[in-house]
Order: structure tokens, then C-alpha cells, then sequence
């Protein structure tokens, strides 16, 4: 309610308990002559204070309710963004550390390879036709490619 | 006259209530938004099988760190799906 941001609160409250005593006193002004007359707009005067205090303490109500709601939410919100943080961190690491592994077996293997290249290639002669097999496999797979 | 409906419009807003609480999905760590390189091909005229040998381990380690890329890249989304969805 855009109202309650302009006015406090206790107006509120005090328009509802003046609307009470309103109708009230409307009650009892029958009995003097002279402001007899005010009856019935006091009486309306306090229905209207009434109606206007009981919807916007209702409306108070629900304003703090919201706001509570609100608070709550952003609490939940920065812990969740604090796990969130966490595991990136967390996936990052574990990330890099097999990213790591696959480099030092890479490193190994071509190491070994490179120890044992002149028996390996002393009994092994590729044809070209090998090549392009293996080659075909390795370029980007596409429609035209097939 | 005229008053009548904008107080009848105040009255009617008088209920609208937002709720400012904004929330984005967290963005994807800089080192899983890379893509995976292309496969190495056996340079033409190749003769030596120690050279076929090292490509294709040069391959293996790369499907194996794009392997790794892709479980992260699971693991990520899945943990942090979990984490936007119990915020209630």
C-alpha cells in the first residue's frame, strides 16, 4: 500500500480508535437537543474512520508481513549465493587437478614414447594409407565429411 | 465528478504490493566457458610409428581434458541448480 509510505502508522490506529468513539458518541447525542442534528454525520464520520482503520491496519499487517518475508528471502539468498561461490571454487579446483593428472600421463607417455622410438619404429614402417585412415577420424565430423 | 475515479483507482491500488527480491542464476566459471580444441591430425608423409603413436596420445589427452571440461561443467550446474532451488 502506497499509502503507508507517506503517512506513520499509529494514524492509522488512531483513526480506527477515533471512528470507534465516533459511533459511540453518535449513540448518546440523540439525547441532547441542541446537537442532535450531528447524529448521523457523526455516526458516518466514525463508520468511515472505522472502515479506513480496520483496512489499512490490515494493510499494516500485511506490510510487515511481506517485509518480513522479504528480510527472510534476502538472508536465504546471500547464504545461498555465499554455497554457491564455494562450489565454484570447489568444481574449479577439482577441474584443474584432472586437467592436471592428464597432463603429467601425457607428458609420460610421450616421454616413453620418445625413449622407445628407435625400437618401435625399427620394425614398423606407416603407409600413407594409414595416415588418411586415422586422419578421418580426427578432423571435425560433419555431414560433408562423411 | 472527475474525483470519483481516481480515488476509486487509489482504492483499487491501494492492495498492490511488489516484493523487491532479485535473483539471477550465478554465471559459469571463465575456465569451464572454453570449448575443446579440435583432434591433431597425422601430418601428411609420415612414416615413423613413434610420430602416429605421439598424435594419437596427443588425441587421448585431449578427449581426456575435454572429458574432464564436460563432468566439471555437470557438476557445476547440478550443484548450483540444487542451491537456486532451496531458496523458497
Amino acid at each position: 500500500m502506497w499509502i503507508l509510505n507517506f503517512l506513520p502508522d499509529w494514524i492509522f490506529h488512531a483513526a480506527l480508535v477515533l471512528g470507534v468513539l465516533a459511533i459511540v458518541i453518535s449513540m448518546f447525542l440523540q439525547q441532547f437537543p441542541l446537537i442532535k442534528r450531528y447524529q448521523t454525520p457523526l455516526w458516518l464520520l466514525g463508520l468511515i474512520l472505522c472502515i479506513a482503520g480496520v483496512w489499512y491496519s490490515g494493510g499494516i499487517a500485511k506490510d510487515r508481513e511481506y517485509q518480513q518475508r522479504i528480510s527472510d528471502l534476502q538472508v536465504q539468498i546471500a547464504q545461498a549465493e555465499k554455497r554457491a561461490a564455494e562450489a565454484n571454487a570447489r568444481v574449479e579446483y577439482v577441474y584443474r587437478d584432472r586437467v592436471e593428472v592428464v597432463e603429467k600421463i601425457r607428458y609420460k607417455v610421450i616421454s616413453a614414447i620418445r625413449e622407445s622410438s628407435n625400437a618401435l619404429d625399427a620394425n614398423c614402417q606407416v603407409i600413407p594409407e594409414a595416415v588418411d585412415i586415422l586422419n578421418q577420424s580426427a578432423r571435425p565430423q560433419t555431414q560433408e565429411s562423411q | 465528478m472527475k474525483i470519483i475515479p481516481v480515488i476509486l483507482v487509489c482504492v483499487a491500488l491501494a492492495g498492490c504490493v511488489t516484493t523487491p527480491v532479485d535473483r539471477n542464476f550465478p554465471d559459469v566459471p571463465p575456465a569451464l566457458q572454453k570449448t575443446c580444441p579440435e583432434l591433431l591430425t597425422v601430418p601428411q608423409g609420415t612414416t615413423r610409428f613413434s610420430d602416429v603413436l605421439t598424435i594419437v596420445t596427443e588425441n587421448y589427452a585431449l578427449y581426456n581434458e575435454c572429458r574432464a571440461l564436460n563432468q566439471a561443467w555437470q557438476q557445476w550446474y547440478s550443484e548450483q541448480r540444487t542451491i537456486f532451488e532451496s531458496v523458497q
